[in-house]
């Protein structure tokens, strides 16, 4: 084999290889309904994430010029990202954890039915954002902004409105109804011991 | 093939659903019977696909094969592992099946659960080691068999510890055990590229079986000589080819001296000349050759030249043709009992003898561009000049003088810097003298004389210069061109793009 030829598939494997690893898994978006086309195992990999949360995150409507950027779902934590072109890739990471850390964040009147939430100001660019935490029973869901664009104010709120929750027992049930009641989201207490 | 109907299969929902319940049903009844002991038993056994252990093994691997300078095997074993990789996660990313469902799962796991990636890796990585580390046979079989035990028990303890389910192992296990199979049974088949713990010089070619063979007839064919042995010869002092002796028939039986020209040594000799121009730029003709068989004359001529032109080199015995354009003979008398002048005691006789042999060269414009102690040889006192891959006829005076100051250099290695200028004096102006260490620096040193002179702890470039009447400026050998440039920018991106890659390659597979 000549080396050059050598080289240069090893570096176009590798580079192909780490394209594709992103393509694999920027294209699931976490859609919070599910219809025929959008089946929601997204959904329930980010429940199974975090096995106690009983809120879970998810893209109600994706706003003109906003797309899912990103989603990276492990044991314990869960998060995706919603960018857009004028307002930064990474605009909105939205993040799934049992708890969170929320000193120094003040209290404000929630949106949400079930859960409390806070705002912590930051820097962000050259404006400020908050960064946003609602906390419930069993979990915690973060916003995180880093916006780009020149205004801050209308992007933040346009796509802090495309994320909704849904109740872990739709999700349970959503299972349930997909295999015939025979498999459920989470174990019956006394069925599984660990 | 088999992975693709599988994948095609499994996105759709209803077969999915069915398989998700029979993986159901298992997890379950296992999940009943987990106890505390099994469970760790499990975590520890499920822990060896985890990522570092991954990366421990992995870059291990790797440095193996560039131990072993097996070079063909670490080219496959990461183009097989980056396939791996990229197959299975795109066939998660289109199936995008939850983790277990119904039971709590214990253990660390990260994104979609089919196939299962630690699986498909770890399964990839084992086939691997067994294709790159173990040689055919006996060996690998018994390999075959350990691995599947220990695949087997990692799988069984992530479907315990309800990590993934049964059917994510098991497709993780067919891609792993698949694409490096079909890579290495297409690329490096063990008949062609056998793994062998022998650790060879890359320039120096193999001289067994069949190229033994052929090189035996063509010296019969081509040079009516009856070769009753060959082997290689003076393989240390070799700079790039694969030097060799070949005992011939006869009463008695008499020696050649050949050097083996193949397509590798083109290679080098093309990196060494693309080295020099990014150093010098076309500070002399940097051109590579393009095929062996003008290496091969090249050097050829060059020994006829400075064989006619009276010095004492090996008589030339022409080119024989092993395997057309691809390798070379050179064949050349083979001075026998003849030492490197690094061995032998340096009298003011050989002084004499190596410096008459530059001003013969200077006379008949002739540069021999590689004067180290490994291409001076020694025989009954008489200094011989071999190798002449490296010779020009009318060189510039540059050049001249670099080798008349690297001769002074090999001759005062081995006897003292004051006796050689003392006898350079009665052959060379006092001017020639100073433009020689002028011209001379590090670089144009050859490298085995810049060690051997570090290795004495030595400058004798400055024990020269001290000797000469007046200072001298050092001569620039910096040319900028164009070509430089574009080389150079070249040279720095490709850099980039190999610490990329590298870094790519070390990281653990599993990320
Ligand atoms: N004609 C010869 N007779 C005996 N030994 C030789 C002869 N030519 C070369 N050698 C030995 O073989 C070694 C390599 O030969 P050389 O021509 O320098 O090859 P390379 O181009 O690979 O440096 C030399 O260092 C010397 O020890
Ligand atoms: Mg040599």
């Amino acid at each position: 084999m000549r080396p050059a030829l050598a080289v240069s598939a090893v570096t176009i494997t590798v580079l192909l290889a780490g394209c594709s690893v992103r393509v694999g898994s920027v294209s699931a978006g976490v859609a919070c309904r599910n219809t025929a086309r959008v089946d929601n195992s997204v959904l329930v990999l980010l429940a199974q994430s975090v096995p106690t949360a009983q809120l879970i995150p998810c893209i109600a409507s994706v706003p003109a010029g906003w797309r899912p950027a990103g989603l990276h779902v492990t044991n314990g934590r869960a998060s995706f990202v919603v960018g857009s072109d004028r307002d930064g890739p990474k605009a909105l990471t939205v993040a799934l954890t049992r708890t969170c850390r929320i000193t120094g964040a003040t209290a404000v009147p929630s949106d949400v039915a079930g859960a409390r939430r806070y705002e912590r100001p930051r820097q962000v660019g050259h404006g400020y954002a908050d960064d946003r935490y609602y906390v419930y029973t069993g979990g915690c869901t973060t916003y995180t902004f880093d916006l780009t664009g020149q205004s801050r104010a209308v992007p933040v709120t346009e796509v802090a409105q495309a994320i909704r929750f849904v109740q872990r027992t739709e999700v349970a049930d959503l299972v349930r109804r997909m295999n015939d009641g025979r498999v459920v989201l989470d174990p019956t207490p006394e069925r599984s011991p660990t | 093939m088999l992975v693709f109907s599988l994948l095609a299969a499994l996105s759709s929902a209803r077969l999915g659903n069915r398989l998700t319940r029979v993986d159901h049903v298992l997890l379950v009844g296992i999940a009943n019977a987990r106890t505390p002991a099994l469970t760790d038993v499990c975590r520890a056994v499920s822990g060896l696909a985890s990522a570092l252990p991954i990366q421990i093994l992995w870059v291990g691997m790797l440095a193996v094969l560039v131990f072993f300078r097996r070079w063909r095997h670490l080219v496959v074993a990461i183009v097989a592992m980056a396939l791996t990789n990229a197959v299975t996660w795109n066939i998660a990313g289109v199936v995008r099946r939850p983790r277990p469902l119904g039971v709590n799962v214990l253990g660390r796991w990260e994104g979609f659960a089919m196939p299962s990636l630690p699986i498909a890796v770890f399964t990839a990585l084992l086939v691997i080691a067994l294709y790159c580390l173990v040689p055919h046979g006996r060996l690998r079989q018994y390999g075959k068999a350990a691995a599947t035990v220990v695949i087997g028990l990692v799988g069984v303890a992530r479907v315990y510890l309800a990590q993934d389910n049964p059917s994510d192992v098991l497709v993780g296990i067919v891609i792993g055990v698949t694409v490096p199979l079909v890579a290495f049974r297409l690329l490096v088949p063990s008949e062609v590229f056998p793994v062998s713990y022998r650790r060879r010089r890359t320039a120096h070619l193999e001289i067994t079986g069949l190229r033994y063979q052929a090189i035996c007839q063509a010296l019969e064919a081509q040079l009516g000589v009856l070769p009753v042995r060959i082997e290689p010869f003076g393989l240390a002092g070799s700079g790039g080819s694969t030097p060799l002796r070949v005992t011939v028939k006869g009463d008695p039986d008499s020696f050649l001296f050949c050097k083996l020209y193949a397509a590798n040594h083109l290679r080098s000799d093309r990196w060494y000349k693309l080295g020099r121009t990014l150093l010098y730029g076309g500070l002399e003709d940097e051109k590579a050759f393009n095929s062996v068989r003008r290496l091969v004359q090249y050097e050829d001529y060059a020994l006829r030249v400075l064989h006619s032109a009276r010095l004492p080199v090996p008589t030339p015995g022409g080119i024989v043709e092993i395997t057309p354009e691809r390798e070379y003979l050179l064949v050349m008398e083979f001075f026998d009992g003849a030492r490197e002048i690094g061995e032998v005691t340096v009298d003011d006789d050989l002084i004499d003898q190596g410096l008459r042999i530059i001003r013969r060269m200077w006379e008949a414009g002739l540069a021999h561009r590689d004067i180290k102690p490994a291409n001076l040889l020694v025989r009954d006192g008489r200094l011989l000049v071999i190798d002449s891959a490296f010779a020009q006829v009318r060189p510039s005076p540059w050049r001249q003088a670099v080798d008349l100051a690297n001769m002074m250099l090999v001759l005062a290695l081995r006897s003292d810097p004051h006796r050689v200028y003392r006898r350079a004096e009665q052959l060379f102006t006092t001017e020639e003298i100073a433009e020689a260490f002028a011209a001379t620096r590090g670089l144009t040193m050859p490298t085995q004389l810049r060690r051997l002179m570090r290795e004495q702890g030595r400058n004798l470039h400055a024990e020269f210069k001290k000797l000469l009447p007046y200072e001298v400026q050092p001569i620039a050998i910096q040319r900028w061109s164009w070509r430089r440039v574009v080389l150079m920018i070249a040279v720095v991106f490709a850099g980039f793009l190999g610490v990329f890659a590298v870094s790519q390659i070390l990281t653990s597979p599993l990320s």
